[in-house]
């Protein structure tokens, strides 16, 4: 039994030192995880994903058959819907929020310089088109009547 | 490794503002996070986003961990569930199959196995790990992480039962001297 378990951590241990050789984290995912503090962002509420498709349903058995998305976000009583459309070389985002219009609306890329920003329509519809693949956050901007000043979606990858 | 305490003054003090106290808890757990993401068998562009989707989650969590002794469950949970919003994206569906019988006692040492693993040959247990069913793949990496999880952490990371992880363990480990025998038959 003794020898067995040793024979056991043994194997685990090869397989630690050869995964730790073969397959380590890249330095350059290390570097972007450390650059990613500077979005770090103190004065805004979150808005957490409440609902995602790619998790809710059972895969039907067509490949490729989820091209469209659809996310929830909630805080409190807002909620902001997004369809996301992908046509295999950008995406697009078409979207509402409710209650409560927002003034403004960004779209926040990770590897974007300037931010996109929209402004939505009186029922809070708004759009983004050719959005990069990678991790995206929205920034909604309120007036004090209708919401927070600023309020962030969590970062989803599209 | 970081003790709890050393962890929770981190998380407090990145909360804070300071850079230097976030590269610390990145270099702490960026192997967890992408050992979780490369069990999943997601590589490239598509690994580096998962990882850095969980980064982003967790500055903007920050604030709001209050438990920062389970951060690395945290991560590792995060990280599980971004690979299978991927892999649905992809058209594939998680395996969380049982893993199949193979008589434990089967494999007795051998010489080949032996000689592998006295050797040093990396490339060749990492290789072997590519051939064991899914589900051993991903409770494998999660047994050889650094820092360590525990087995209540990776069954809730893997949705296994901590009662079903040790004799899983075993069958998978003898699915993986299984595959380094049959590659050293070759």
């Amino acid at each position: 039994m003794t020898d067995h378990h040793d024979r056991s951590e043994a194997l685990l241990d090869a397989l630690r030192a050869a995964l730790n050789t073969t397959d380590a984290v890249p330095a350059e995912v290390v570097a972007a995880a450390k650059a990613g503090f500077t979005w770090r962002t103190i004065d805004a509420e979150l808005a957490e994903l409440s609902y995602d498709s790619l998790l809710a349903t059972e895969l039907a058995g067509t490949r490729g058959s989820v091209d469209t998305r659809t996310l929830s976000f909630e805080f409190g009583p807002i909620g902001i819907e997004i369809e996301v459309e992908d046509d295999g070389r950008s995406r697009r985002l078409v979207g509402q929020v409710a209650p409560g219009v927002p003034e403004s609306i960004e779209i926040h890329h990770v590897d974007g310089v300037e931010p996109l920003l929209t402004v939505p329509d009186q029922h809070g519809r708004f759009r983004f088109a050719a959005i990069e693949r990678g991790p995206v956050r929205l920034l909604l901007r309120f007036a004090p009547a209708n919401g927070p000043a600023m309020l962030l979606t969590e970062w989803v990858t599209i | 490794m970081l003790d709890p305490s050393e962890v929770k003054e981190l998380v407090v003090s990145a909360n804070a503002g300071h850079q230097e106290s976030w590269n610390r808890l990145v270099d702490t757990y960026a192997g967890l996070v992408w050992s979780v993401v490369r069990s999943h068998q997601l590589f490239g562009p598509e690994a580096a986003d998962i990882s850095q989707t969980v980064w982003l989650r967790c500055v903007e969590h920050l604030g709001r961990i209050r438990e920062p002794e389970h951060l690395a469950a945290w991560l590792a949970t995060t990280a599980r569930h971004e690979c299978f919003r991927v892999l649905r994206k992809n058209g594939r569906n998680v395996v969380v199959d049982e893993v199949p019988e193979i008589d434990a006692d089967e494999y007795e040492e051998s010489p080949g196995l032996s000689a592998a693993i006295a050797a040093d040959d990396r490339r060749a247990v990492a290789a072997a790990l590519e051939l064991v069913p899914e589900r051993c793949r991903q409770l494998l990496r999660m047994l050889v992480t650094d820092p360590p999880l525990s087995y209540d952490e990776i069954g809730g990371v893997l949705d296994m039962p901590k009662g079903s992880i040790g004799p899983t363990r075993a069958r998978c480990l003898a699915h993986l001297r299984r595959a380094l025998e049959d590659a050293g038959d070759v």
